[in-house]
């Protein structure tokens, strides 16, 4: 998974296309109305849905724009270390890096002891066997 | 100038390596290391004679240069929206403290308030572009001819939340690095706990072992193993002894629970 800043620069992206095709299923699928006494106009390439097709679908790009923004909104109050400033992360690298040092330095010594250890006890299992 | 580099060697995915390559014989730089100056330092490209010249490094790019089709900053850091030619919306303050990040010059608690107020300005771009979107939607149906104005505001807005984040990332990278050395410390610190319990508990092992050897001997030595000529003897005692000695390894071994 993105880490959270693609995250939501990919949901900005998306929302922008969804302001795009949101407008342009208004613009091909509406219905013309007359104006006055005139004819009514006709649009072959429209494909024109009727009344309530259109208003829920409408309904549904204006929620999903909606849902969209939130997440949106959610990212963006969920993006690591708010409040934490360069320098304080400055310091907890360094500490880290130090106390990284000393654990690796400790592993090796409890490896060499378990190894020192598990040689002791072979050399025994030999003697043991043999006579 | 090198010589002309053959057709699409630039422009290709997976270049050819620069033709001046083919100058690194060993011949030339026998030659290149006559021209020495006296510290030892080689002496400037252009003061060489034709394949020599190929050999010493040309001195580090300063301003920017040119790398997979895009320009890069020297020192590197992000170009300013202004400079990119869109109109900053959120307040500079925030500019003035990526700069001296960008450049990692020292400043008080220049990240703190800068994370606070980028995620309260990405907000308030948020609800605008929300809002510039209804503006649009509304001038459509008014004045559709009209549309330019809204769309590069909602532009606009667009590029400066991206600039915001991308403005975010290497806060972000810290934040990545940190979280990667903490586990790696927890990794380190359990390993080293695993070995030290294996190292007990086979000292553990042989504690009892050397405890089942003193056993055996004593169980030995009370049986009285006088009967036979000597020779017999000793040899009768010690398998008997080997005897003894492995059954109560072997109890001791399985009361451990096979450990």
């Amino acid at each position: 998974m993105a880490d959270r800043l693609s995250q939501l620069q990919d949901a900005i992206d998306q929302m922008a296309t969804q302001f795009f095709s949101a407008l342009r299923y208004i613009g091909t699928h509406h219905d013309a109305v007359p104006v006055g006494n005139e004819a009514k106009v006709t649009d072959d390439t429209a494909v024109i849905d009727d009344k309530t097709t259109f208003d829920a679908a409408k309904g549904e790009l204006a929620r999903d724009l909606i849902v969209k923004s939130k997440q949106i909104e959610f990212l963006i109050t969920s993006l690591p270390g708010i409040g934490v400033s360069e320098d304080e992360q400055q310091e907890r690298l360094k500490n880290l890096e130090t106390e990284l040092k000393e654990a690796e330095e400790k592993r090796c010594r409890a490896v060499r002891d378990r190894e020192e250890a598990a040689e002791k006890l072979d050399a025994v299992i030999r003697r043991l066997r043999r006579f | 100038m090198p010589q002309e580099p053959p057709p699409g060697a630039l422009s290709s995915a997976f270049p050819p390596p620069p033709t001046y390559y083919t100058h690194f014989t060993g011949e030339n730089l026998t030659a290149l290391k006559s021209h020495r100056l006296e510290d030892g330092t080689p002496p400037a490209a252009d003061s060489l004679p034709e394949p020599l010249c190929y050999l010493v490094p040309p001195p580090p790019p300063t301003g920017s240069y040119r790398a997979f089709g895009e320009e890069w900053m020297v020192p590197e850091r992000y170009p300013s929206l202004e400079e990119a030619g869109i109109r900053q919306l959120y307040p500079p303050t925030s500019m003035a403290a990526t700069a001296a990040a960008n450049g990692g010059g020292g400043g008080v608690d220049k990240g703190k308030e800068l994370t606070v107020d980028r995620t309260i300005e990405l907000r308030r771009l948020s609800k605008s572009l929300l809002l510039n979107y209804l503006e649009l939607v509304g001038v459509m149906g008014m004045a559709p001819e009209q549309f330019h104005e809204k769309t590069a505001d909602l532009e606009t807005i667009l590029f400066n939340m991206h600039h915001l984040i991308n403005e975010y990332r290497p806060h972000q990278a810290r934040e990545t690095l940190c979280l990667r050395m903490e586990e790696q410390l927890e990794r380190t610190r359990r390993e080293t706990e695993e070995n030290k319990k294996a190292a007990a508990k086979v000292e553990d092992i042989l504690a009892r072992l050397e405890l089942v050897a003193k056993q055996a001997d004593a169980i030995c030595a009370g049986d009285g193993l006088g009967v036979g000529s000597l020779g017999e003897k000793r040899v009768d005692d010690g398998v008997a002894k080997a005897r003894v000695r492995d059954m109560e390894a072997w109890k001791a071994l399985v009361s451990m629970g096979g450990g």
